[in-house]
């Protein structure tokens, strides 16, 4: 008898401090655009998009605390959308690497900020994520020409999902979204671009 | 002995009678002609969180599910596929929330292209959700050592409310809205054992929309 009561005491000590630890490989399809293949692209990101990863900070803790591994996502993301949108689109370790002239245009990537909403800290039934990249253009000389903000939100009814897939889907959409808006940025300053670079 | 079976049974026939006790509201309204031929597609799509709706994603899988049964005169490309093919221009935040919005969209060349070679001529947009409007009674579960048990009894009423507003992508139009509303009351009751009798109020109304759907195509 007393072993059952200690083992449920336990219990329930253990299921009171939990970490939930979860992995994002989510992707996009490829942008239904149409690509350009006289401009050369050479793109860049930060270490925060290359391997970021997530831990919730203490006024989250009334919840679960949260670790999240984005591994490569957002850099595999925004490389099919650049893949097509240009037809000779490269990958540079970091920007000083990149020799002048080497690129018509070269873009970098920045994670801006990350922010989760868990249904127990917004006391509704949804988890919502919000995505801030910072995206940095430049010309052929290295001279920024173009500085961008693209977002992406992602909500998710945690209704009929089992386990960590209702964070996982809303980080999704989050991502996803990033990508809407990013593509929709590109196809509309394209022109503008061009302008720029020629 | 007899007696106490006698009143568990009439207990549940009035508990089973509760919960059938369902309302469905169906409406339907044409604005412009239609037609569909056999190789031509239709699409379901929600509209989007960001503006507020919250139509739910079983919700979506169910009409899809469900108009695939119900017809075999059109073809329907499922919510997922469609924008997976059209990425990212029917993602929530990004898809025409009004009729208005389609000419800017169809202007553009590949995507007026692709829905050509995929011969989709009617986009169907899904409102609408599933609430629950009231509920009351208790319910306690008790565990120990030698045992556990719930007793109590607990209702609640649900409504489910969805429309489909019918666009047609060739004309740039809107041809027509059909919608289903289902209320209905669940109930639990609990001796030891809990019993869920539940209202299925989104299954009916998806059943329902689905039904109005392939019935104005066939007409």
């Amino acid at each position: 008898m007393k072993i059952k009561f200690i083992f449920l005491n336990l219990i329930i000590f253990v299921s009171g401090c939990t970490s939930q630890s979860i992995i994002i490989s989510t992707s996009i399809p490829p942008p239904l655009v149409i690509s350009n293949s006289d401009l050369r692209v050479v793109s860049f990101f930060n270490d925060n998009v290359n391997n970021y990863q997530f831990k919730s900070e203490v006024l989250e803790k009334t919840d679960n605390s949260w670790e999240i591994n984005f591994q490569d996502t957002q850099k595999n993301i925004f490389t099919i959308i650049l893949n097509s949108f240009f037809d000779n689109n490269n990958i540079s370790d970091n920007f000083d690497n990149i020799s002048d002239t080497s690129a018509d245009l070269i873009i970098g990537f920045n994670l801006e900020s990350f922010e989760l909403l868990t249904p127990q800290i917004a006391s509704n039934d949804k988890y919502s994520i919000w995505i801030k990249y910072k995206i940095n253009i430049y010309d052929q000389k290295k001279d920024l020409i173009q500085n961008w903000s693209i977002t992406g939100y992602g909500e998710q009814l945690t209704g009929a999902f089992k386990g960590n897939d209702a964070i996982l889907n809303a980080i999704s959409l989050a991502l996803r979204d990033v990508g809407a808006n990013l593509t929709i940025k590109l196809e509309s300053d394209m022109q503008e671009l061009l302008n720029l670079v020629q | 002995m007899i007696v106490v079976n006698k009143i568990l049974t009439t207990g549940f026939i009035s508990l089973i009678i509760i919960s059938g006790c369902s309302t469905t509201r169906i409406d339907e309204e044409v604005s412009a002609a239609y037609s569909i031929k056999d190789s031509e597609s239709i699409v379901l799509l929600s509209d989007s969180y960001h503006t507020g709706n919250k139509t739910e994603n079983d919700f979506m899988d169910c009409l899809n599910k469900s108009l695939l049964r119900k017809q075999n005169t059109f073809n329907i490309i499922s919510t997922n596929d469609f924008q997976n093919m059209f990425y990212p221009w029917f993602e929530p935040s990004t898809a025409p929330q009004k009729i208005d919005d389609l000419p800017k969209l169809l202007n553009k060349e590949v995507i007026k292209n692709k829905l050509d070679q995929l011969q989709i001529k009617y986009l169907i947009k899904i409102t609408g959700e599933t609430k629950t409007n009231a509920s009351s009674g208790a319910l306690s579960c008790a565990a120990g050592p030698g045992g556990g048990g719930c007793f109590g009894f607990a209702w609640w009423d649900d409504t489910s409310s969805y429309e489909a507003s019918i666009w047609d992508l060739s004309q740039e139009v809107s041809v027509g809205n059909v919608s289903a509303s289902v209320s209905g009351t669940s109930v639990i009751p609990a001796i030891i054992i809990p019993i869920p009798i539940l209202a299925r109020t989104q299954s009916n109304a998806c059943v329902g929309l689905s039904e109005q759907i392939a019935g104005f195509f066939s007409k």
